[in-house]
């Protein structure tokens, strides 16, 4: 029997960020346990999660009777998830921070059937939310990538991570001054957008009068990169990242420049 | 769009969802086993983090599983194209107890735009109802593509700002 890879993605409203990390490290820990409780052997398995989905993906799933475990494994992985907090949304009992929305599970092109969360798995998931509703029909778990991805979101962090370095890399260059990009703050932003789109603003010239550190701390915490010159002073702009596709940059650099102006007038 | 058209849209919008409209400033009913809500109101100065005076309230008991959706088409029923902005949905959790609370400070190009809230009651089958404040200025705001709410538009060439003279706004 040829081996085929497995998917099982779960789509939720959208969650907090810090609980996607946390369940996709527990989602791939037991998933491995789960496949070797039933001898189910696979070539890989890896996890990955966006602000609204969380994906297990498992390589080289042999077909045949084996491979049925898998309807058996999706809904177990989902129940013993745990989330800093997490409520029970309908009469299943399952806990999640926020409402389960869609469960996609294919094994190679066949739909891995089971029920949970009051829902039925299917072949069908959505892609980005910015361009509309837009569902996003599954032909094979082989293809979930770069279907999701024609659909404007990047599943895998690292992609999602590569993506966003190389688009401040880029804005830095073209401004010739430095996007300060530390790893804290893009792990923050990485779990804010499922495309990440780079903004680049300015403020006024004005708040360059308060302390460094303030502004600094300022721009973070609205998950903002501050720009800054070879020295290392720091110049009004910032950079930011939005979800979806840039049409209306304007619209979004004036909205973010305002937001950011007006937390600098109440700390000023 | 004008802020009273806003209105209206809105009002015409939830009404197509099959929500009852309630008239400015009425105390919203006993939570009974089905309701929908919606309407304008101006608001006494309190803190929910919004910006403005009005909001547009939605309440959905039971919340449908397209609650949140149905939030995004009525931003574009109020002249908002989404794939021109940017939002934000930062997740906020409310105290636990008999009704449990869960939501979003939902940021429309980085400044408060609504906040979306389930509340989750009923231990052994719980149900989820949906609270949605909406700011109409901002919404306002961002549909006139204007920058203070004294320029805005409410109805054709009567301005926010004249309708509030000497409101100190």
């Amino acid at each position: 029997m040829t081996a085929r890879d497995a998917v099982f993605e779960i789509l939720a409203e959208n969650l907090p960020g810090a609980g996607v990390r946390s369940a996709v490290e527990q989602l791939k820990k037991y998933a491995a346990e789960e496949f070797a409780r039933r001898s189910l052997p696979c070539g890989g398995l890896e996890a990955y999660g966006t602000c609204r989905r969380l994906v297990l993906y498992a390589a080289g799933v042999p077909a045949g009777p084996q491979a049925k475990a898998l309807a058996e494994i999706f809904p177990l992985l989902l129940c013993r998830l745990e989330f800093p907090r997490a409520l029970a949304w309908e009469p299943s009992g399952l806990r999640f921070p926020r409402p389960v929305r869609g469960l996609a599970a294919l094994h190679g092109e066949r739909l891995v059937a089971f029920s949970a969360a009051g829902l039925r798995s299917g072949r069908v998931t959505e892609g980005q939310e910015a361009l509309g509703p837009r569902q996003v029909k599954l032909a094979a778990a082989e293809k979930y990538f770069k279907a999701l991805e024609h659909a404007s979101v990047l599943v895998q962090d690292a992609r999602r991570l590569e993506a966003m370095r190389g688009a401040l890399a880029a804005a830095s260059r073209r401004m010739k001054l430095e996007i300060e990009a530390g790893e804290d703050a893009l792990g923050e932003n990485l779990y804010l957008a499922e495309y990440p789109v780079p903004v680049v603003s300015a403020f006024s010239h004005e708040f360059l009068a308060l302390p460094a550190e303030r502004l600094r701390a300022c721009l973070r915490e609205l998950l903002f990169f501050p720009v800054s010159d070879a020295a290392g002073r720091l110049q009004p702009y910032f950079a930011a990242f939005r979800d979806g596709i840039s049409k209306g940059q304007r619209n979004v650099e004036d909205g973010f420049r305002a937001a950011l102006e007006s937390r600098l007038q109440q700390i000023k | 769009m004008d802020f009273q058209e806003i209105i209206l849209k809105l009002d015409r919008y939830w009404a197509r969802q099959g929500c009852a409209l309630l008239p400015p400033g009425a105390a919203r009913p006993r939570p009974a086993a089905r309701l929908c809500l919606a309407g304008a109101a101006r608001l006494a100065p309190g803190n929910d983090g919004l910006a403005g005076l009005y909001r547009y309230r939605v309440f959905l008991s039971p919340a449908p599983a397209g609650a949140r959706r149905a939030f995004l088409e009525s931003l574009r029923a109020a002249g908002i194209d989404r794939s021109e902005h940017d939002l934000r949905w930062l997740p906020f959790d409310g105290p636990d107890g008999p009704e449990a609370a869960a939501g979003w400070n939902v940021l429309l190009d980085g400044q408060a735009l609504a906040s979306f809230l389930y509340k989750v009651s009923g231990a052994g089958s719980p149900q989820a109802s949906a609270e949605i404040l909406v700011s109409l200025e901002r919404l306002a705001l961002a549909s006139q593509r204007r920058r203070s709410a004294g320029e805005l538009s409410w109805a054709g060439r009567l301005t926010y700002g004249e309708l509030h003279a000497g409101e100190g706004e």
